[in-house]
């Protein structure tokens, strides 16, 4: 029996545990930090030679899986905000196809694969850095500093978001709020979602609790339900638009990831949470340093393959 | 007038037994490849194909893999502020997807090469490169950099082994090595004969990769019915995730 498995869009050979292995770590990972995993897999794939266009829309197919089982397992519970929801999900449409239109435009002035290192770059690094601050800040100072902190961010932006118009009444969440806040929002998170192949959901979720000062509980499966019809989009997109989403490592990606994420749920719950969080930081930051290190460094080879075909 | 028609007559002769030592030359020449024909399936990680045959005891053999004709698009890196970033366009035409150059052992290959116009080096005068503003040299070098590192071109001297010989023929092996990154497509692979130097005969052989099973599917879905593809991957990720779900019955994060 081989242990090599032959993709057909990214026309490239890897090793089957590989592969599974890769998304039963992501999966771990994402299930036990409640963090989204793409973020993390889509430079995991472009290490390992998948190319990083096919590996961006191939991971957005993966999401759709993990996203579809968590987000049912959380409207059993009831702690999905449909109506919030599903602002956030027009403008994560509308932010989805405006990304996969700029990666095509990219994409044909050879720009493409740039972009996605950046964002990923930039993003790995805010996410990182904040985590890792984050951690070491609620380890090290008291509860009370904290709150004081946070209540004086609030109130700066409060004052703005109290100004727009169509104020609505966010019953599941408890909230009033004007539905212009999470389009925006979502659009933001569409756009990220389709030029890295994220759901987004770690941007999504400190939004939805610092932004939209949505209780906690409801954050986890109503960012899981708009990030599942974000990546429905982006996919669909993908595979229309650019012949990018490679439907045998999605596949693979996804019998790895959402047992993985199950497990991860499971373990969370015997684990130090802090400890945990500035781990996790830690990888980030390392896939973030290496992807900086790609861009600067001088690289062995100037000529690489046009787009991911 | 007589000596014209005893000169043309001397020349037919001639002709008739040069062509029947080449044909006598011909059939001490066999070549046998096996497999036939090459499938990328799921499972391929690269492949060997053998080729077997006899040749004349006083000859050698050189064997050139070239193909397909593919479409050659690259991006190239330059430095724009301190970040090295695609830069231009490459578009190279005429240049083969794979190419490989097989040699026996202790057979300096430089001077019948040129002269005879194989090996990567000879490349350069096949392959168009469409561009400004950037050195075609320094795009070739890397061109053939790229290609090797994926084991899609190469030279390789000692590749050609004889086996034993007999009766005045000698039998050959070698191995054509088809990496993970094949593309499917028509291929040719030329065997040339080689005495004192010179190239004495050769011959063609078109040999065929081809995608199979689930992979040929899969590209075929992906590439004639984009959004039909599209809506089964989304559907079938949705399926499984709501069955690994409904098998752990609890919340999967994200």
């Amino acid at each position: 029996m081989s242990w090599h498995i032959y993709l057909p869009i990214a026309q490239h050979s890897v090793l089957l545990p590989e592969i599974i292995g890769l998304g039963l770590l992501v999966g771990l990972l994402s299930g036990l930090f409640g963090v989204g995993g793409g973020f993390l897999m889509t430079p995991l794939l472009i290490m390992i030679g998948i190319p990083p266009t096919v590996a961006a829309a191939s991971d957005s197919n993966q999401i759709v899986a993990a996203s579809a089982s968590g987000t049912y397992a959380h409207y059993r519970l009831g702690n999905v905000d449909f109506k919030m929801g599903l602002f956030l999900l027009v403008g994560g449409v509308l932010g989805g196809t405006v990304g996969v239109q700029i990666i095509k435009v990219l994409r044909q002035i050879g720009n493409a694969d740039f972009l996605i290192k950046i964002t990923y770059v930039v993003m790995l690094g805010l996410v990182g850095s904040y985590m890792f601050l984050e951690s070491l800040h609620s380890l090290r100072s008291s509860q009370k500093t904290t709150t004081r902190k946070a209540k004086q961010k609030e109130s700066v932006y409060a004052r703005i978001v109290q100004q727009l118009p169509f104020q609505t009444h966010f019953k599941r969440s408890g909230i009033v709020l004007s539905p212009v806040v999470p389009l925006v929002l979502g659009g933001f998170v569409g756009i990220l979602a389709a030029i890295m192949g994220v759901g987004g959901g770690f941007i999504m979720v400190p939004v939805m609790v610092y932004l939209l000062r949505m209780p906690m509980h409801v954050v986890v499966g109503t960012s899981l339900f708009q990030i599942l019809f974000t990546c429905i989009n982006v996919t669909i997109m993908q595979a229309y638009s650019n012949h990018t989403v490679d439907f045998m490592l999605a596949l693979l990606l996804f019998i790895g990831s959402t047992v993985g994420a199950q497990v991860g749920a499971r373990v969370s719950k015997r684990l130090e949470g802090d400890q945990l969080k500035i781990l996790l930081a830690s990888i980030v930051l390392l896939v973030m340093i290496k992807m900086l290190f790609g861009l600067l460094l001088h690289p062995h080879l100037l000529l690489s393959y046009y787009g991911g075909d | 007038m007589i000596d014209k028609i005893w000169r043309a007559t001397f020349a037919v002769l001639v002709l008739v037994i040069l062509g029947n030592a080449i044909d006598l030359r011909a059939e001490s020449f066999t070549l046998k490849i096996v497999p036939r024909e090459l499938t990328i399936g799921a499972s391929f990680a690269g492949k060997d194909v053998r080729l077997s045959g006899v040749i004349p005891e006083d000859r050698d053999i050189i064997v050139e893999i070239k193909g397909p004709q593919k479409k050659a698009i690259f991006n190239m890196k330059g430095k724009i502020g301190p970040f090295w970033m695609n830069r231009a366009k490459i578009k190279l035409e005429n240049a083969p997807y794979y190419y490989m150059l097989l040699l026996p052992e202790k057979l300096n290959c430089s001077d019948i090469c040129n002269s005879f116009g194989i090996g990567i080096e000879n490349l350069k005068k096949e392959i168009s490169i469409n561009v400004n503003n950037i050195d075609p040299e320094m795009i070739f070098t890397n061109f053939i950099e790229l290609k090797r590192s994926e084991n899609l071109y190469g030279e390789r001297s000692d590749a050609i082994k004889y086996l034993t010989t007999k009766d005045g023929k000698k039998y050959f092996e070698t191995k054509i090595n088809f990496p993970s990154a094949t593309a499917p497509g028509k291929y040719k692979i030329m065997v040339i004969q080689v005495q004192n130097n010179h190239v004495v005969d050769r011959y063609i052989e078109e040999y065929m990769v081809k995608e199979g099973g689930i992979i040929e599917l899969v590209r075929r879905l992906a590439y004639e019915h984009e959004l039909i593809y599209g809506i089964f991957c989304v559907i079938i990720a949705i399926l499984f995730g709501l069955l690994i779900g409904l098998f752990f019955k609890r919340a999967g994060a994200h």
